[in-house]
């Protein structure tokens, strides 16, 4: 399995970092938009089906849809942030993503916590970068 | 499915045909066709001898080896429209039972087609028809002779069961009839064929796949023709098994064999897929999905993504086409030929003529092939097959992003392939999407397609508003290309060519929400600078605009003017704002147009802007350069509002010639909306001198305008109030108008005790146009108590009087038992207690005792005034908050009263210095006061006077005998604490000096005296009378006699009891408790032996009386004390 791009998307569906994570053309990079954009609505279904009443809602959402190449996986937080990877060949399992995005989801908190992030603005900080490039390498 | 043909993907149908008889062919043909089930095609034959030329003569078997091809390529089309599986010969019935020449010709037809039917193996199936007009006139009714019948069957070949009579008489039974035999008569040829062919290839050794995938193929058509569903399945399967086996075989890497297999391939897979997809069978249908995709080295995908992964490959294949069609070198084909399908599934064949033996027919070579292909896709119309292609993607796609995605690939195809119009309004909806959700990465791709539409439709605005989108996008574009597509837009709105127009509204998802950035506000007037001071000496005391812009635009933009529509009842009036940068630098001197000199922004020549230049202001005239990253501010000078009232249109900058502009309507802003737009960058950085000019500028927005309340043109009635900052209960306020800025005028207003005072005035004025202007000022202050009073009373020293209940009196809440009563005929103490409880210092000037008011004697006389405790008689003292002031009077009454009036304090007092200025109200610009511009009454009403403020006591029992203190406190009752205090001051008012300002804002204090009624106090005759008597001094250790005197005043008996409490110094000899019987009118004596054992002055012992029958008690010698001498005998023995 290998990580090829690594989202994450605001409450407000508009992305907060996208990032190939792999040397990537920028019709790829386009390609990448294109494809966590319309991963969206799967999340939005997803979500819309999984809370019911009564019930705790699981943030990982599990493989979103396949495209030619790549399959899409997503995590929703209680905040309504969207993380979505971009994944290669062979399927991983579900587990392994779900650390996965645990990972990712505290990386994210850590670079909110930052008093001079402001909220809903696209994230711009090279820690989580880092962080992320770590994730997603060590797959 | 629309692209192959109707024979793969329709059911076969078996296929008859009809000898003889033509006048039934159509019935029968009809029938068969449209109400049998199932459905037969048939042909028609009308001679039966020409019955040879219908079914023809049967192949010889292949010989060993490979074959030409692996399936013909009209197999399923002539079996399903030119081979016959029944022969149906339509006999009339007079002919069978005719003349003989008849039954000879019928016996040669019979003969005829089963010699025909013989080498293809077709059924034969025989009808007699009679009552039709074929049958001849001569026909009869009944059966039909057997004799001849059976003839028939020996001549044809077959069994009785295959001839069937049908009459006119029978109809839709009768073909009901024969249609049940001809579709059993088909399947039966369709299972022999099937056998046949199976038996004939089992006989073979090591036949190849395509041969076991031809008869496989086949066997499984002919069970298809026969309604043999899973065996047709079966049998495909296997095909397709056998032409995976070919694909993988030695031999088959050439290109012209992968593209046979390949077409042999997916025709199997379609027939597959298509009947198990029919018996419902997914996972079987999907399996042999997986298996096609593998055969044909294809990724596997699921099936949700196929229309995905249709879309890419219509795009590729439209990209490969545009390629070949621009290769400069292309493969040809030879000169003459042409090629076509060949015989077999997936062949091409080049025609080429030839001589007189006709055209020449033969399989292409690999360089041909690759040709013919290159020459077909180059041929093709690749655009509209993407579109198409795209366009079932779109329609299957549910969710809305995945549409908005399909979209745009659709609106790119739609441009490549030459219809812009018809991608420009998708692109449009699309760009929405995308920039309402903040995705600018696809939202640059889209304007990238929307700006290369707009050119090509020649919408020159579009063109540039789609490049001034682009520019400001840093996340694709690199700074190279953005300021390419900034300077494309800054040329075309610098053209004087066409006039380009565009509007930015407040919305975020306006396009242009992000090139520009505005925010505007109106100057206060108060914190004006010079040159609005100095029009406003000139009689034009309108107010500013100001307005702030900012440009992410990566280009320097040539801006000619700021121009500012102001908005007022007159109508709309426009006005050319001068510029001024926030920064250094910011203005520069725009390109000259011509050679002529210019004056740059600043109005100068061509020298560089100053530092004093860079923070002037000047008029816009020449223009000035908008620079990216830069704050440039305007001033715009409004024009004077009739009724005070201006709103602001719109913002509109001029650029190039002029004739292109970029405006803002302001009159759609939200309310308190502060800016338009974004900037870029760091925001807190760019906004820092924006929040100070926004914080002096105080801007104000209302819903749907920004508006500003101004003063009018002519004779502004401003209206100030001012007030002290709070105000003692009693006293007079101060209120000092101001009108106009130089008419001041003053009125003095009564305080309530307590509560709010609201001070409101109205100023009406009459302009020179007739207008009548209403202003208005209110203003609030608190009224605050001066003092509490406390009254304190008490009996005569060395008298106790113990007062008993007289049953003439009333029993009053107000005055309880024992409470206000004071003997009569002894002089008496009044206390009265000043505390202070104004906020502020007060000076205490008088405390007097004055008679009551309406009252011509009162029987309480008052003797003597022992002044005050804390200033001394008549000297003024000033007391703070908290302290406390005390006088005391002596009073006397000589006769019994009952709540007699003893009269009231007045209280003379003043502040001993002006209060501060607590707050204001003006009339300037935006602060605080209103105008209005429609006549109005004023909201005082010339009735309402001032009404008295209501006192009442509190009071408050402090000792329960003689002494006793009350305390009375200014407080309105609960109805007056509500009112509000109103008074009509308009013929109160008094002009004040103008040349000095604030006069009269702080008059000296005046006294003020305040009156406070004393309680009632009830003078009463003694029930019992103690009085007690010691000596003036003792010595230590020598007895004295401590005499106490009861006198009974009242008519009846009366127990008293005599208890000794704390005797400390004292020793005391006798009962400690004694109780005495009184009777009337009665006294009587108790003496008490008491010897001294200290010195210095000591408290008597404590002595209670207690009248058990009235609760009552008396300390008599509480509070005396006596002074004890040291012992003389001590002295002596010291000397």
């Amino acid at each position: 399995m290998t990580i090829t791009c690594a989202a994450v998307v605001g409450r407000a569906n508009n992305p907060l970092y996208l990032e190939a994570c792999k040397p990537a053309s920028d019709e790829e990079v386009l390609k990448y938009h294109y494809v966590v954009h319309c991963a969206l609505d799967t999340v939005e279904e997803k979500v819309a089906l999984r809370t019911q009443p009564g019930e705790i809602a699981d943030s990982y959402l599990g493989m979103l849809y396949p495209t030619e190449d790549h399959k899409v996986y997503g995590y929703v937080s209680n905040t309504s942030i969207k993380f979505i990877f971009v994944v290669e060949e062979p399927a991983p399992k579900d587990e392994d993503m779900r650390a996965l995005f645990k990972r990712f989801h505290a990386a994210f908190i850590d670079v909110v916590s930052n008093p001079f992030y402001e909220i809903g603005q696209p994230i711009t900080s090279t820690s989580f970068d880092a962080s992320v490039r770590t994730i997603v390498t060590t797959v | 499915m629309d692209a192959y043909p109707a024979e793969i993907v329709t059911p076969p149908l078996a296929l008859m045909a009809l000898l003889g008889c033509p006048e039934l062919h159509a019935q029968m043909h009809e029938y068969l066709r449209s109400h049998h089930k199932p459905p037969i095609n048939s042909v028609g034959v009308a001679n039966p001898l020409d019955v040879g030329r219908v079914f023809g003569e049967r192949k010889s078997p292949l010989a060993a080896g490979q074959p030409a091809g692996i399936l013909k390529a009209d197999w399923f089309a002539k079996h399903r429209q030119r081979r016959p599986a029944v022969a149906v010969l339509l006999i009339p019935r007079a002919e069978v039972e005719g003349a003989p020449d008849a039954w000879q010709r019928v016996s040669a037809q019979v003969g005829a087609v089963r010699g025909a039917t013989r080498a293809q193996g077709a059924r034969l199936v025989l009808v007699i028809t009679s009552g039709s007009s074929a049958a001849g006139a001569g026909h009869v009714e009944g059966p039909v002779q057997e004799e001849r019948v059976s003839t028939l069957c020996r001549q044809g070949g077959i069994e009785r069961r295959w001839v069937a009579t049908l009459a006119a008489g029978e109809g839709e039974a009768g073909l009901r009839r024969v249609a049940r035999l001809l579709h059993e008569a088909a399947g039966q040829f369709y299972l022999d064929d099937s056998r046949r062919r199976l038996t004939l290839h089992n006989e073979r050794r090591n036949p190849p796949a395509d041969l076991n995938a031809r008869v496989a193929f086949k066997a499984a058509a002919l069970s298809e023709f026969r309604g043999d569903w899973s065996t047709a399945v079966r049998s495909y399967e296997a095909a397709y098994r056998e032409i995976a086996k070919a694909a993988h075989a030695p031999g088959s890497a050439g290109l012209q064999r992968f593209f046979e297999i390949a077409a042999v391939a997916e025709l199997m897979h379609l027939k597959v897929i298509m009947l198990l997809l029919h018996q419902q069978n997914t996972a079987r249908a999907l399996a042999q999905f997986k298996d096609h995709l593998k055969l044909l080295k294809k990724k596997e995908a699921q099936p949700s993504f196929f229309q995905n992964g249709a879309v890419q490959a219509a795009i590729k294949r439209r990209k490969l086409g545009e390629t070949l069609r621009n290769s400069p070198s292309k493969a040809s084909l030879p000169p003459g030929g042409s090629v076509g399908p060949g015989a077999f599934v997936g062949q091409l064949v080049m025609t080429q003529p030839g001589g007189a033996g006709g055209p020449s027919v033969r399989k292409l070579s690999d360089a041909e092939f690759l040709a013919h292909l290159e020459a077909k896709e180059c041929s093709t119309d690749h655009g509209a097959l993407a579109v198409q292609c795209l366009q079932r993607a779109e329609e299957f796609a549910e969710a809305a992003r995945e549409q908005c995605h399909y979209s745009a690939l659709v609106a790119t195809e739609h441009r490549l392939a030459g219809n812009p119009a018809i991608a420009k309004p998708l692109l449009e909806s699309i760009a929405g999407v995308y920039r309402r959700e903040g995705w600018r990465v696809p939202l640059s791709g889209v304007l990238q397609e929307l700006r290369l539409c707009s050119k090509a439709l020649d919408l020159t605005q579009d063109v540039v508003a789609a490049a001034l989108e682009l520019c400001v996008l840093q996340d694709r574009l690199d700074i190279g290309l953005r300021s390419a597509l900034a300077a494309e837009a800054a040329l075309f709105l610098a053209g004087a060519q066409q006039s380009l127009a565009f509007t930015i509204d407040d919305s975020d998802a306006h396009p242009l929400h992000g090139c520009f950035a505005l925010t505007w506000g109106f100057e206060d007037a108060e914190s004006s600078p010079a040159e609005s001071s100095e029009q406003q000496g000139t009689g034009e005391p309108g107010p500013r605009f100001v307005t702030a812009l900012w440009s992410n635009v990566p280009c320097s933009l040539h801006v000619t003017s700021v121009q500012v529509a102001f908005i007022t009842s007159r109508g709309t009036h426009t006005a050319t704002a001068s510029v001024k940068p926030l920064d250094r630098g910011a203005l520069q001197k725009p390109p000259p147009p011509s050679a002529e000199p210019q004056l740059d922004a600043w109005g100068q020549a061509t020298e560089e802007p100053s530092d004093e230049a860079a923070t002037a202001v000047t008029e816009a005239s020449s223009g000035f350069l908008l620079e990216p990253g830069r704050w440039v501010v305007a001033f715009a000078q409004a024009p004077n509002p009739p009724n005070g009232k201006i709103g602001v249109q719109a913002v509109t900058l001029r650029l190039g010639q002029g004739s292109s502009s970029i405006s803002w309507p302001l009159a759609t802003a939200k309310p308190d909306t502060a800016m338009i737009g974004a900037v870029a960058d760091n925001m807190e950085a760019v906004l820092a001198p924006l929040a100070r000019l926004a914080a002096t500028q105080g801007i104000k927005v209302e819903a749907g305008a920004a508006s500003l309340e101004l003063p009018p043109s002519q004779s502004p009635p401003q209206l100030r109030v001012e007030a002290l900052g709070y105000a003692i209960a009693g006293e007079k306020v101060a209120k000092q108008l101001s009108a106009g800025g130089a008419k001041r005028m003053r009125a003095w207003v009564d305080v309530p005790v307590k509560g709010q005072l609201h001070i409101s005035a109205c100023l009406t004025s009459t302009s020179d146009e007739g207008e009548t202007l209403t202003a208005e000022a209110s203003l609030e202050v608190t009224v605050e108590r001066p003092f509490q009073v406390a009254t304190h009373t008490s009996g005569p020293a060395r008298t106790s009087t113990l007062l008993l209940p007289i049953s003439a009196l009333p029993e009053t809440t107000d005055a309880p038992l024992l409470a206000d009563r004071l003997p009569v005929g002894q002089a008496c103490l009044l206390s009265v207690d000043l505390t202070i409880t104004a906020p502020a210092p007060v000076v205490i000037m008088s405390v007097a005792l004055e008679p009551p008011v309406g009252v011509e004697s009162s029987a309480v006389q008052v003797l003597q005034s022992l002044g005050t405790v804390s200033g001394g008689t008549g000297a003024p003292v000033t007391l703070s908050k908290g302290e406390a002031h005390t006088a005391r009077f002596v009073i006397r009454a000589d006769s019994a009263c009952t709540a007699a009036l003893v009269g009231e304090v007045a209280v003379t007092w003043k502040r001993p210095k002006p209060a501060r200025r607590r707050a204001s109200s003006s009339m300037l610009p935006k602060r605080s006061s209103r105008l209005i511009s429609s006549p109005r009454a004023s909201l005082m009403s010339p009735n309402a006077l001032p009404s008295v403020p209501q006192l009442t006591q509190q009071l408050s029992q402090q000792q329960p005998q003689l002494s006793h203190r009350r305390s009375s406190s200014l407080t309105h009752t609960p109805t007056a604490a509500a009112m509000t205090h109103q008074m009509a001051v308009n013929q109160l008012l008094e002009d004040l000096p103008e040349d000095i300002p604030g006069a009269g804002m702080h008059p000296p204090p005046q006294p003020v005296t305040t009156k406070v009624p004393l309680p009632r106090i009830t003078f009463a005759e003694p029930g019992i009378v103690a009085t007690s008597s010691w000596p003036a001094s003792v010595r230590t250790g020598e007895a004295f006699t401590l005499d106490i005197g009861i006198a009974n005043r009242t008519q009846g008996l009366q127990r008293v009891q005599v208890a000794v409490g704390d005797t400390s110094g004292f020793v005391f000899a006798g009962d400690r408790r004694r109780m005495l019987a009184l009777q009337p009118q009665s006294s009587t004596h108790c003496n008490l032996q008491v010897v001294a054992h200290a010195s210095g002055p000591l408290p008597l012992p404590q002595l209670r009386l207690t009248a058990p029958a009235h609760d009552s008690f008396l300390d008599i010698l509480a509070g005396h004390t006596m002074v004890v001498l040291p012992s003389p005998i001590s002295h002596v023995a010291a000397a």
